[in-house]
């Protein structure tokens, strides 16, 4: 069979299993084995790489990441964000939105996840909201969107997922210094936004807290507030890998949550199995996907791609927004994680024949599915915002579209301005 | 099947804090003493197969896998129906190539892992064993399509 009809062979047994409902990692899996029968390749390649791919150690970030984000969303520690965000924005008009998106800020840093942070915010910020006169579309709108930064502000198991779906091509530390100014200037927008809907709906402020409160709130949200910092500065100093700064988390957020007794020892266990669940998910995915790149390398897909591009001879500006509405649409009817580790391997060496960084492209793929996450039909952040502002997806699309609009700005702006993600990584690596 | 379900969610955790205790323990030397194990990342990475593996199957009884639905959802109830039922067979087509290919792995490689000095073998009976409980669950997903729990 010649290499073109394989390719058509892959792809279309890939969207034919995923048209039917089949979930994508099997889709991934059973296309990897497909190509294997057509071509004679021994199909033991596809479980020797599926097993080679879950024996990275780098990959146990991942649900120690998503177990510390579970151990601090049912112990006190992200009460306690909220309290420390209400100390520093709460007095502003529409405080409560700006709570929401400072919150998020700090808690999204850590558990990396956009759904655990607006289930686990959302649940308690979206009824206050609500009582205090916002409207829940608004409430809602703010909750979505400013829990994307999560997926951006280090550290983000999703920029780690990034890393491994290029073949550990892009350092995860160069990632997690990249996402701090995008994942800030996604936060300051949102706010000017939310600011400007709540002077024009008449949102009222927040009592600004007495500095003696204050410094009480401040010392208390201490050993939350520095969580983000036990992850980080190791990993970028290169002292420890990821995996076991994530660990050291993990183990910080239950030993707080021991000492100020939030979180009885009986809760563990269903914890854990929450964050089995959600990691079974990825986990299979990033499996299934590391078999199926195999593949599209030895169909030589990237490089095919890359060259059908430059044929067009559109020039990089063009070439760079049929990137980016090709991510928006794409995350709009798939989910992140899929989405990263299937299109990472054939858009990652276009973007760099395009003179794109490696670690600029990984911040605008997320922000680009970040984006996704809060777009129907398939917005899985958006349904979960939904579900705890109890309404309907049409009102809270109503709520949503001018933040749409702002974080689609904030996404040309990074793209368009490499700097902005690379001038940290940069200076640290000067440093 | 529901004791089954119930068994291998207690193991994963398991596995979970396990891996857990073993990167802290390995974190803690490496911090406090310098010391490294070069057995540990040998050990971690056999439990994350055995992890990453049992989380999958588990996620075809619970339904957690993520599927485009989208294009699917202004279908009759009983074509949804069907779909699934495909869905679930396929998901049983899987579990059984990650199984027998596994099994084969598991028979064919003959050398021992650097560090621990186990048979390399071990990475790859997680495969045929769990792959075998991928089948068990998604056949329980094309008669009871209702996602179950434990």
């Amino acid at each position: 069979m010649s290499e073109p009809t394989l390719i058509l062979l892959v792809f279309g047994s890939f969207s034919l299993l995923l048209i039917l409902r089949v979930p994508v990692a099997f889709c991934l899996g059973l296309s990897a084995f497909g190509y294997c029968f057509a071509t004679g390749l021994p199909p033991l390649v596809v479980t020797q790489k599926m097993s080679a791919q879950l024996a990275n150690t780098t990959l146990m970030a991942i649900p120690f990441f998503i177990l510390c984000g579970e151990i601090m969303g049912a112990g006190s520690m992200a009460g306690r964000l909220i309290d420390l965000a209400n100390v520093c924005v709460g007095f502003v008009r529409g405080g409560l939105a700006m709570v929401n998106i400072v919150a998020s800020m700090f808690f999204g840093g850590i558990s990396g996840s956009s759904v655990a942070d607006t289930s686990s915010l959302g649940s308690v910020l979206i009824p206050m909201m609500t009582r205090k006169g916002y409207d829940r579309d608004f409430s809602v709108a703010v909750t979505v969107t400013s829990s994307t930064q999560g997926i951006i502000i280090p550290p983000s198991h999703n920029a780690i997922l990034f890393s491994l779906a290029a073949g550990g091509t892009v350092s995860i530390q160069a990632l997690f210094l990249a996402g701090y100014v995008p994942g800030l200037l996604i936060g300051v927008v949102l706010m000017g936004l939310s600011g400007w809907v709540a002077r024009r709906r008449g949102y009222p402020a927040e009592r600004l807290v007495p500095w003696r409160e204050a410094l009480g709130i401040v010392v208390r949200s201490l050993p939350a507030v520095v969580t983000p910092l036990i992850i980080i500065v190791p990993i970028a100093m290169g002292k420890i890998p990821p995996h076991q700064a994530a660990v050291i988390a993990v183990l910080w957020a239950a030993l707080v949550s021991a000492f100020d007794r939030s979180l009885p020892l009986g809760r563990y266990p269903e914890l854990l199995r929450r964050t089995a669940s959600t990691s079974g998910m990825v986990l299979l995915l990033i499996a299934t996907a590391a078999a199926f790149g195999e593949v599209m390398t030895y169909l030589h897909v990237p490089s095919r791609l890359t060259a059908a591009l430059a044929s067009l001879g559109v020039g990089e500006v063009a070439t760079l927004l049929l990137l980016n509405a090709m991510l928006l649409v794409l995350g709009a009817v798939m989910d992140m994680a899929p989405l990263i580790v299937i299109v990472t391997p054939i858009l990652l060496p276009v973007a760099t024949s395009l003179g794109m960084d490696p670690v600029h492209f990984g911040i605008v793929l997320l922000i680009n599915l970040g984006i996704g996450l809060c777009t129907p039909p398939v917005g899985s952040t958006l349904f979960v915002g939904c579900a705890v502002g109890g309404i309907t997806m049409e009102e809270a699309v109503k709520g949503l579209w001018p933040f749409y609009l702002a974080m689609v700005v904030v996404l040309l702006v990074v793209t368009f301005v490499p700097e902005l993600s690379l001038f940290f990584p940069r200076w640290v690596a000067g440093g | 099947m529901r004791a089954l379900a119930r068994f291998l969610t207690c193991l994963d955790s398991a596995i979970l804090a396990l891996l857990v205790l073993i990167a802290g323990a390995e974190a803690a030397a490496w911090a406090l003493f310098e010391i490294s194990w070069a057995a540990a990342s040998e050990i971690q990475g056999l439990l994350m197969i055995c992890f990453g593996l049992l989380s999958a199957a588990l996620g075809i009884r619970r339904g957690h896998h993520l599927g485009v639905e989208a294009l699917t959802r202004g279908l009759p109830p009983k074509l949804r129906l069907g779909l699934d039922r495909f869905a679930a067979l396929s998901m049983a087509l899987f579990g059984v190539l990650v199984g027998i290919y596994g099994l084969r792995l598991a028979q064919t490689v003959g050398n021992t892992l650097p560090g621990t000095g186990w048979p390399a073998a071990l990475q790859y009976v997680p495969a045929a064993v769990i792959g075998a409980s991928m089948v068990l669950f998604a056949l329980e997903r094309l008669v009871h399509p209702e996602p179950g729990g434990e």
